[in-house]
């Protein structure tokens, strides 16, 4: 028998590694970047050295799209966050494995929220969502909003109620293929998708409120200004342990 | 306290509708579907399961795409694990 604690095995028993690079925490002072914790397809790839081999390149890390921005104006500089977004736009881009960067076309920008993904709002932890490989494209959101759309009336439908948790046990993935997220955790997540205006998502807690990770059909609304956009974006967020609710502005 | 079927009640109420579809509700928490079909009393809900399953079942380009890739990222962990297997009498010695 292969025997773990003998054997330890290093190489293919992934320790949890924050995106952020070594050296970053480092700086930072983090005492968490160290922390044990689950072992996703995602973290055992990227041990296995199939993620990210060319951001592991020392030739390019040093040009400017690679490296990680300095930490030392963490907190406050924008400088720093522009430095930041654009460094995690083409870490992502990198983290497609070489081998496979022919079979299909990177989809983009991940998520939806764009600008006001700051590092400050997570303490430095990349989202859950942007941790995914090759999440769906906004277009293919929209069509797939449009074929679901063009049935509704049909069936005689004015909303349709999609539930999603545990990531894609239990729900068959409704949830996801609807909104292009997956819900990891056992506390569901609730989409009203209603056949002629924008979805409501109805979530747990801040750290659980989908609305910035949730792509709405603002195209098909024809809302452009960001104001359109919060306010196309719909988000009820249930607090049990505060006994009320809000619903995002 | 409201819940998440008391909000999405509400929701439903508040916005007008009067047929609602649940996507798979066989797969939803029981307490979340009693308190909803209670919550929305007087309106027609409906399982709308049968509406999703052909069009997820009809894969885009784009998903095509990604089933394709995923398909080959496993089979390139899978390698890189059974590469890194030892044999019981080499660890053993």
């Amino acid at each position: 028998m292969w025997n773990i604690e003998r054997d330890k095995a290093p190489n293919i028993l992934p320790r949890f590694t924050r995106s952020l690079p070594a050296t970053d925490r480092q700086a930072r002072g983090d005492r968490r970047s160290g922390a044990v914790s689950g072992v996703g397809p995602f973290q055992l790839r990227d041990r296995l050295g199939l993620l990210g081999q060319r951001r592991l390149d020392p030739a390019v890390l040093k040009s400017s799209a690679h490296a990680a921005p300095p930490a030392i104006s963490f907190l406050s500089s924008p400088e720093w966050s522009r430095q930041r977004r654009t460094w995690r736009t083409n870490r992502w881009t990198e983290c497609r494995c070489p081998a496979l960067q022919d079979i299909a076309p990177v989809s983009g920008r991940i998520g939806g929220y764009g600008e006001t993904a700051t590092a400050e709002r997570w303490n430095g932890m990349t989202r859950p969502e942007e941790r995914r490989c090759n999440p769906a494209s906004s277009t293919e959101l929209a069509r797939r909003w449009r074929a679901v759309r063009e049935l509704m009336p049909a069936a005689g439908l004015d909303a349709l109620v999609v539930q999603g948790m545990n990531n894609f046990n239990g729900t068959g993935g409704y949830f996801r293929w609807l909104t292009g997220v997956s819900v990891a955790s056992s506390y569901p997540a609730t989409v009203i998708f209603p056949k002629d205006a924008p979805m409501t998502v109805v979530g747990h807690g801040a750290s659980a409120n989908p609305r910035r990770s949730i792509r709405q059909a603002r195209r098909r609304l024809a809302l452009a200004s960001a104001l359109a956009r919060r306010r196309s974006r719909r988000s009820i967020t249930a607090c049990p342990m505060k006994r009320s609710w809000s619903r995002a502005k | 306290m409201p819940y998440e079927a008391e909000l999405v009640a509400r929701e439903i109420k508040k916005s007008g509708f009067r047929k609602i579809g649940i996507v798979a509700p066989n797969n939803m928490l029981a307490g979340f579907w009693s308190n909803l079909i209670r919550e929305l009393g007087g309106l027609d809900v409906s399982d709308a399961t049968d509406l999703i399953d052909p069009l997820k079942a009809v894969k885009s380009a784009e998903e095509i795409a990604y089933i394709r890739k995923t398909g080959a990222m496993q089979d390139e962990i899978m390698q890189k694990v059974r590469a890194s297997f030892v044999p019981v009498s080499a660890t053993t010695k």
